[in-house]
């Protein structure tokens, strides 16, 4: 019996799943690594810019990615305590311009240096897939 | 990398410390997103509720996220468990009669399992509290016949021809008698040859270490002390140096205090080298115990081939004393532990099993409780927890009751383990040295966490599994536990078998216990009296032999006195010397060549004064002397084995002489036959023995036996008084009945008969405690179905077989796995056995019957309720 056997209880319009568009993980409430270092990716690209709380974080992903990566809105949490966890962004509780409390996140410098590291590895990896990718459309 | 930590530290700490205020925050957080994300779809022009409606629909499952969260920031398994812990704690005060026969019984076996292992600990894995103790090694000499000899000095200074011993010593103890200090008393000397302290890397607490002259008694006798000796004796005087102890004809100076760790070999005082005369004897003399130390990085194995080599170059070199002696290394733990070895591994055995049975029958009430949980088990499933976290939750039960049992049984060990010491005999080493340490604690909480796993894995793991498919759907009890009551049936099975193998085990104990005590000592010790005067090993033979006469002699005239005597061992304490035997005009078969026959000095009255029967002819006549005739009585057994024929008296006997230049064969003729005394308590076999008049060898460690129907106290003045005024510098001692004197070798198989026989009691106990528990419950599940039987008409017979079967069925199929074991377990008993094989039928005939009448005793009280049942009420039950 799988683990997410449990899930059968709830219909399945209130599970929480992370859907990828070139990627059919249905059955999974936690993305595969690939999908969640992507995300991690993007998340600390946009923090580099400017730090934002999770909501205003949410809106900027979905202007930047369009519709490629429908992400439900939860799930960014996850990713952002996580991040938070592993020392590479740092939280704290701010005023926003309506005058809200709200927790903005921004950049470690362990997390910019990440950020640096894992943008050249995309580049790189990146455009090894699209090579191979071309290749095989020849 | 490093400075991460500076984020990810305090963040850590905080999620962990203050987890209220974390979760708050996250849920804030959560909020704001959606208050948000309504407001910014409101902007579109969407009404309130509808906006709401889609902001918290794109936000997706808010628990599921929310769990998530948690799941991410870590450290939840840590939140996880206290909150499983709160909750466990909350269910076991709900069922407070299960909660405390759990952690009772788990307290005791766990209690009884430390105290043992406070006693192991020093005893078997720790006996020789040095440094280096691990690469100090005993040397074991052996003849071709497998018999022990001890080394000599000659043969002591050979072995350092090795390359892989670095030093060998050697020593033998001595009584001596010290005058000077008021009244003359015995200390227990150690006579050392070689570097003693070297090899054993004794500490120093005061003065200097003896010289190498001094190290083999050349120059001014000097010694040294135990702490004790000199904490008691001396009151710890630190001027003790320099100062003089005469002990018997020499005066030693004190050159130093030795450091308290100086405790093998056990309970000496004073530590001197042996005597100049001594420092070098003949190769055949046999009286050192060797101790030597590896060199480092050298394995056993290497250095026994090595003492290999070099006992087959001194064969050659020594052809008449030392061809076929062989010589065996053996850790100088393992030999300090030898004796008690067994005994301490039978008992730790014990308790252990009783553990696993306590273990089983906690595991067995889990399971019952489980199957009572079933639905709650359900319902958390269904509200999403995962099967991992049920098992966690259940497990976490156990893991409470172990620890809460542990702590308990802690401060039972703490208690007992005195009352224990008390009792156990005490050829254990540093018995007295056994406390609950932190390697007690270290241990309690080992055997804590496998009780915890032992008892809660099956019945968490079923809880964990039967909730998913069990479910709510089912309401009715008939379909839930032929599962788990079957693994119960198996936990049952395996507690009787267990108990079945410790009820054998005890029978044995008991039953050869009971065999050493009826057997026939072959003396009668009523109405005797003993005591002790033992001379140094320099004193003269004539000297001693005088002393004796005269003794004998004034205690004998003595008005109430039957007979006085004087003798080399008291019975039960073995023989002085043995070796194989020559018969003048007789050939031996090989077999009688290569046995080893005690050969004993005893004055004539001896046999009446101990009351050893005269089988045939008459005790020898004379007290031995230099012109004295050389007569001997020899026993019963050899009497048996070398003349069947009864024809014993007249024939000459003597020791088979030893090498070539030793003196030629002495033959003493026969005169009589006694009966045979069991001098080994624990030996099946007795003895055969040839007594011969004292004066005839020479053993200085007199033992007097005088029979006399006196009280002891008047026994205690006549001795006195008689023997005083040719004691000289000597001293009475040990005086006391004989019988005392002899049932000492019998303290240490009754302790433990005792002790196993109590636990195997409780075993039997525990074990139909857990067949009862498993009965009723079958009993109470099947009841509808009884109630129907017998609403149909069926037979109270019919319902008791049936109700009988499911208890009678574990009870036999433990004895069936039992049997085997227990024939396997006993075997390795059997040297603890007396007069009693380890696969004895009667015993195990007993064993079963006992366990199978304590199981028919569990089962009697639910099979009573089964007939009971009153169909009326059960089927209106449901």
């Amino acid at each position: 019996m799988r683990a997410c056997n449990h899930l059968r209880f709830f219909p399945l319009a209130y599970r929480g799943e992370f859907v990828v568009s070139y990627n059919s993980v249905t059955d999974m409430s936690k993305p595969s690594d690939l999908v969640q270092g992507t995300l991690a990716l993007l998340i600390l690209k946009i923090l580099a810019l400017q730090p934002a709380h999770g909501w205003a974080l949410s809106q900027r992903l979905r202007q930047i990615s369009g519709d490629v990566l429908q992400v439900s809105d939860g799930s960014l949490y996850p990713s952002l305590a996580k991040l938070e966890q592993d020392g590479w962004i740092k939280s704290d509780w701010q005023m926003t311009e309506n005058n809200r409390r709200a927790k903005f996140y921004s950049l470690t410098p362990p997390g910019r240096e990440a950020l640096d590291r894992e943008t050249k590895n995309w580049e790189r990896l990146s455009s090894a897939i699209t090579n191979i990718v071309r290749l095989t459309e020849v | 990398m490093s400075n991460r930590l500076l984020y990810i530290l305090p963040l850590r700490l905080r999620t962990l410390f203050q987890r209220d205020r974390t979760e708050t925050e996250m849920n804030d957080e959560l909020a704001f997103h959606i208050d948000m994300q309504t407001e910014a779809l409101m902007a579109k022009g969407m009404s309130a509720e509808d906006a709401r409606l889609e902001a918290r629909k794109s936000f997706g499952n808010l628990g599921v996220h929310q769990e998530e969260v948690r799941d991410a920031r870590g450290f939840t398994w840590l939140e996880g468990l206290f909150q499983d812990a709160r909750q466990s704690i909350k269910t076991l005060r709900r069922t407070p009669g299960f909660t405390a026969v759990a952690v009772l019984s788990l307290a005791i076996s766990i209690g009884a399992a430390a105290t043992v292992f406070s006693i192991v600990d020093v005893g078997l894995l720790n006996p020789l509290p040095l440094p280096h103790a691990d690469r100090l090694v005993f040397l074991q000499e052996f003849g071709t016949d497998h018999k022990v000899y001890n080394g000599n000095p000659a043969r002591l200074k050979d072995w350092q021809r090795s390359q892989t011993l670095s030093t060998v010593a050697g020593f033998y103890g001595e009584g001596l008698i010290l005058t000077g200090e008021g009244e003359p008393f015995r200390v227990q000397a150690l006579r050392t040859y070689g570097p003693m302290f070297d090899v054993l890397s004794l500490p120093l607490s005061l003065g200097r270490w003896p010289t190498a002259a001094e190290s083999k008694a050349e120059g001014p006798p000097v010694a040294l002390l135990s702490e004790s000796f000199w904490r008691k004796k001396f009151n710890s005087d630190p001027n003790i140096s320099g100062q003089v102890l005469r002990l018997g004809s020499t005066a030693y100076q004190v050159i130093g205090v030795l450091g308290k760790e100086a405790r093998y070999p056990e309970e000496i005082e004073v530590w001197t080298a042996a005597p100049q005369e001594l420092q070098t004897t003949q190769r055949q003399a046999g009286f050192l115990d060797q101790v030597a130390i590896l060199r480092p990085g050298v394995s056993l194995a290497s250095a026994q081939a090595e003492l290999n080599t070099i006992a087959a170059q001194l064969a050659n070199e020594y052809p008449e004393t030392d061809r076929g002696r062989a010589v065996q290394l053996t850790p100088l733990a393992d030999h300090v532990a030898s004796t008690a070895r067994i005994g301490l591994l039978l008992f730790f055995a014990v308790v252990i099993a009783i553990l696993l049975i306590v273990c089983l029958n906690v595991a067995s009430l889990l399971l019952a409780r489980g199957i009572g949980r079933g639905r709650e088990a359900a319902i958390r499933v269904a509200l999403g927890a995962r099967r991992s976290r049920v098992f966690r939750l259940f497990l976490m039960e156990s893991f409470l009751i172990a620890i809460a049992s542990a702590a308990i049984g802690l401060a039972m060990a703490a208690l007992g383990l005195d009352t224990l010491k008390a009792m156990l005999p005490s050829e254990i080493p540093r018995l007295a040295d056994a406390a609950i340490g932190l390697r007690t604690v270290f241990a309690t909480l080992i055997f804590a966490i496998a009780a915890a796993l032992l008892s809660g894995t099956l019945p968490a793991w079923q809880a964990a599994t039967r909730a998913v498919n069990s479910a709510l759907k089912e309401g009715g009890r008939s379909n839930i536990g032929t599962g788990p009551q079957l693994l119960r049936s198996a936990l049952v099975t395996a507690e009787i078998a267990l108990s079945f193998v410790l009820v054998v085990t005890a029978g044995l104990m008991a039953n050869s216990f009971l065999q050493l005590s009826v057997a026939p000592l072959g003396f009668n010790p009523e109405h005797a009296y003993s005591f002790a005067v033992n001379f140094s090993w320099e004193t003269k033979n004539s000297e001693l032999t005088q002393f004796a006469a005269q003794a004998v002699e004034r205690l004998s005239s003595a008005p109430g006195v039957t007979a006085a005597s004087v003798v080399d061992r008291l019975p039960l304490h073995g023989g002085s010397q043995s070796g194989p035997i020559t018969v003048r005009n007789l050939s031996l078969t090989p077999a009688q060549q290569n046995e080893q026959i005690s050969w004993r000095t005893a004055s004539p009255e001896y046999f009446a004064a101990a009351g050893v029967p005269i089988v045939m002819g008459s005790a020898f006549h004379n007290f031995g002397g230099a012109k004295a005739p050389l007569e001997a009585v020899i026993s019963h057994r050899l009497a048996t084995a070398l003349f069947p024929q009864g024809d014993a008296i007249g024939r000459e006997i003597a020791q088979l002489p030893r090498g070539k230049d030793s003196a030629p064969a002495q033959y003493f003729r026969i005169t009589g036959v006694v009966g045979d005394v069991r001098h080994q308590s624990s030996d099946a076999a007795l003895p055969m023995e040839v007594f011969v008049p004292f004066g005839a060898t020479f053993w200085p460690q007199l033992r007097f036996v005088v029979r006399t129907n006196m009280p002891l106290a008047e026994f205690s003045q006549l001795a006195r008084t008689r023997i005083q005024p040719i004691l000289g510098s000597q001293v009475i001692e040990q005086l006391g009945p004989l019988s005392e004197q002899t049932a000492e070798t019998k303290t240490a198989p009754k302790t433990r008969t005792l002790l196993i026989t109590v636990f195997a009691l409780l075993a039997l106990a525990l074990s139909s405690i857990g067949l009862f528990g498993l009965l009723s419950y079958e009993i109470t599940r099947r009841s509808p179905e009884f109630g129907i039987r017998i609403a149909l008409g069926a037979q109270p017979v019919e319902i008791a077989k049936t109700a009988l079967r499911h208890g009678l069925i574990p009870a036999l199929c433990g004895l069936l796995v039992g049997i085997p074991m227990a024939l396997l377990v006993s075997q390795a008993l059997q040297s603890l056995l007396f007069g009693v094989q380890a696969s004895d039928p009667r015993t195990y005939v007993m064993a079963s019957i006992l366990a199978v009448a304590t199981a028919l005793a569990a089962c009697l009280i639910p099979t009573l309720r089964a007939i009971r049942v009153n169909p009326i009420s059960v089927l209106r039950q449901d």
